[in-house]
């Protein structure tokens, strides 16, 4: 969007300078001005740069984040794989082939096979399915929990703030997987479903603190109080003022929780206490692949390396977000 | 100093007492430990009842947990609800086991993750700094079980191959581990693959933070200082940087004690060692609640007791902390 304003310069023959943008928005235009040169001049040779909005800037940082970039098309594309999974595993999640059972890594079975004959590349890809629906419904509902009690901490504070603090201590004095086994263990478990609400109604508690913090200090905002003097209500402040204010950490928290949540749901369900066994995640994979010996080494390494890769490329995602959302840093250029 | 010692000492009561509550009335409210007998159609209605009474089912929760909190003050959280089996012993035994993981655990991974983040912040944008950070991050990426899954296969495989056994991958102990330093041998020979799982994950972590630390200090005006007055750089970077920047870490290490707790349920059930985490998840699979009760009561008492001597040390450290 911002690169149409570049053609629009060379054509009107003004010398551009190799990083036209680094000044700032309004970059030459403004610089010209303080110079002390004539104002008509600016407008004579018409360097009109396009207004560009904080999302422009935000998109253009994140555009230019290579490492950002590329792990999101590398994201894209196995996720994409797993949605489409149907069409895209070369067999079914059950398909059994009789004449090669626990077979290593050949042309056919890139993955191998386990002992009853059934593909492990797409049974891989189907354990990307079903991890990645756990991951982002768990991402969406824990950020989307975690950003209302949040919020509601941040602006009331009062008993509200209270308890969501003594929460959070809570949290911090035991081991989030013993929470979560014990939480299986009595709740239930099995289905993805089951597991991602399980997972969300645990995890919400660092987004809603990131969002307290912000919306503690944004409440004290002169503009806040402009809309509380206008006769604005706690909730069009909330949703219209504050929210957008935020939006850049909360959607940063959110992208790495969903990071989160692929490495819990696959150590739960590699414990037993996650998915159950006929629907392959790349827990339950690990899991069944270690019950069928060390000697087949590739049914416990490759569904490893996908959750590593995936969660790789989440965590770069959730970096180059922070670099391109974050307005006090210029490391990339706009 | 001693105010805020004893502030701290204060605050984390309210904070053990809230847990135990929370973690007495989940783990009862949610599950029914009874299940498995009313699911047996020879077990009658009324032998079902007599259980409940004799093991105080049928009272309303706020006062089995009184019964509960007596009974582990003042009887070492009691006895299993089926078999009648004294928990504390058992609890006890795992329990020294998983701290002789943990502390080793501890241990070298500060001192590895401490001088990896140190040589990073010095050359930072070296090779040794990319590969470090590129190491931190797939660290971050990998869970646990996995790591210790790989480790097991490939020194299981060594195994079966060549018959030379370097680490063993199961148990604590051999059947017969011998005396003395034959038995820190043996010892060693199996703690060692439970270690290094978990310090390569700490490792991660640990050096990021110290880089992170480092690189915040040698920015700071004092350090331009020092070097400007003409100190030597490896004066200024161990006298003047560095015991700054190892506050924070000091607070991290503490504090992740008690993730580390949640590394070893999944570790230990790997290499079946006779820890914490092992008996954790064989409780938790029994459905029997008192154990699991106990498990997490003490988990959260050695936490809470972790982080009281990390905000002590910070305290000590840091007069900032104490004064303000």
């Amino acid at each position: 969007m911002g690169d149409d304003a570049r053609p629009a310069e060379s054509k009107t023959g003004t010398t551009l300078t190799p990083e036209p943008a680094l000044t700032g928005p309004y970059g030459s235009a403004a610089s010209v001005a303080f110079s002390g040169q004539p104002t008509d001049f600016v407008y004579e040779t018409g360097l009109e740069l396009e207004a560009r909005s904080q999302w422009a800037f935000a998109r253009r940082r994140f555009l230019r984040h290579r490492l950002a970039m590329t792990s999101l098309v590398m994201l894209l594309v196995m996720f994409a794989t797993g949605i489409f999974a149907n069409f895209v595993a070369p067999y079914s999640f059950s398909a059994i082939d009789i004449n090669a059972l626990a077979v290593k890594p050949t042309w056919h079975h890139l993955f191998g096979t386990d002992q009853a004959g059934r593909d492990y590349f797409s049974r891989v890809i189907y354990g990307i399915r079903t991890s990645e629906r756990v991951a982002l419904l768990v991402g969406f509902l824990s950020t989307l929990i975690g950003t209302i009690v949040g919020g509601l901490a941040g602006y009331y504070r009062g008993w509200i703030d209270n308890i969501l603090m003594r929460i959070t201590d809570l949290f911090l004095t035991l081991p989030l997987i013993a929470v979560l086994l014990t939480a299986a263990k009595y709740l239930g478990h099995g289905t993805p479903t089951q597991v991602a609400l399980l997972l969300a109604a645990f995890i919400w508690t660092p987004i809603a603190r990131i969002v307290r913090g912000i919306f503690l200090s944004l409440r004290e905002k002169d503009y806040v109080e402009a809309a509380k003097a206008s006769g604005s209500g706690d909730v069009r402040i909330m949703l219209r003022h504050m929210i957008p204010n935020a939006i850049g950490p909360i959607l940063v928290a959110a992208t790495l929780t969903t990071g989160t949540a692929i490495l819990l749901e696959s150590a739960l369900s590699f414990l037993g206490f996650g998915i159950q066994d006929p629907t392959p995640s790349l827990g339950t994979l690990i899991s069944s692949g270690e019950d069928q010996g060390v000697r087949s080494w590739w049914l416990v390494t490759f569904p490893g390396i996908t959750i590593v890769l995936v969660v790789l490329c989440i965590n770069f995602i959730g970096d180059g977000l922070r670099d391109a959302l974050d307005p006090t840093q210029r490391r990339v250029r706009a | 100093m001693l105010t805020y010692i004893i502030r701290r000492l204060l605050y984390s009561i309210p904070v053990l007492v809230t847990t135990s509550f929370l973690i007495f009335t989940f783990v009862s409210v949610t599950g029914d430990p009874l299940a498995r007998l009313r699911a047996n159609p020879r077990i009658t209605v009324a032998e079902i009842r007599s259980v409940e009474h004799a093991k105080r089912l049928d009272r309303p929760v706020i006062i089995r947990y009184g019964f509960w909190v007596r009974d582990a003050a003042t009887k070492e959280f009691g006895t299993t609800m089926f078999g009648n089996n004294r928990i504390w012993p058992q609890l006890k035994r795992v329990l020294g086991h998983t701290l002789q993981l943990l502390v080793t655990v501890q241990i070298l991974a500060i001192l590895i993750g401490v001088s990896i983040g140190v040589l990073s912040a010095i050359r930072q944008y070296s090779l040794f700094d990319y590969s470090m950070t590129a190491f931190s991050f797939i660290g971050f990426a990998m869970p646990v079980f996995w790591l210790a899954l790989v480790l097991q296969v490939i020194f299981t495989n060594i195994y079966l191959k060549w018959h030379v056994r370097i680490f063993y991958t199961a148990r604590l102990s051999s059947v017969n581990p011998g005396h003395g330093l034959h038995f820190l041998l043996d010892r060693g020979q199996h703690l060692a693959l439970p270690v290094m799982t978990l310090v390569t994950l700490e490792i991660a972590a640990y050096s990021r933070y110290m880089r992170a630390s480092m690189l915040e200090v040698i920015g700071s005006d004092y350090v331009r200082t020092a070097r400007a007055k003409g100190l030597v750089e490896r004066r200024v970077i161990l006298k003047h940087v560095l015991r700054n920047a190892l506050i924070p870490v000091a607070t991290v290490a503490a504090l992740g004690f008690g993730a580390l707790f949640g590394g070893a349920i999944v570790t230990e059930t790997i290499f079946t060692l006779d820890g914490m985490g092992y008996y954790f998840i064989t409780t938790l699979q029994s459905s029997d609640p008192y154990p699991v009760m106990a498990w997490l009561m003490v988990t959260a008492t050695m936490v809470i007791v972790f982080n009281l001597i990390a905000d002590i040390a910070y305290g000590f450290l840091d007069p900032r902390i104490r004064l303000g």
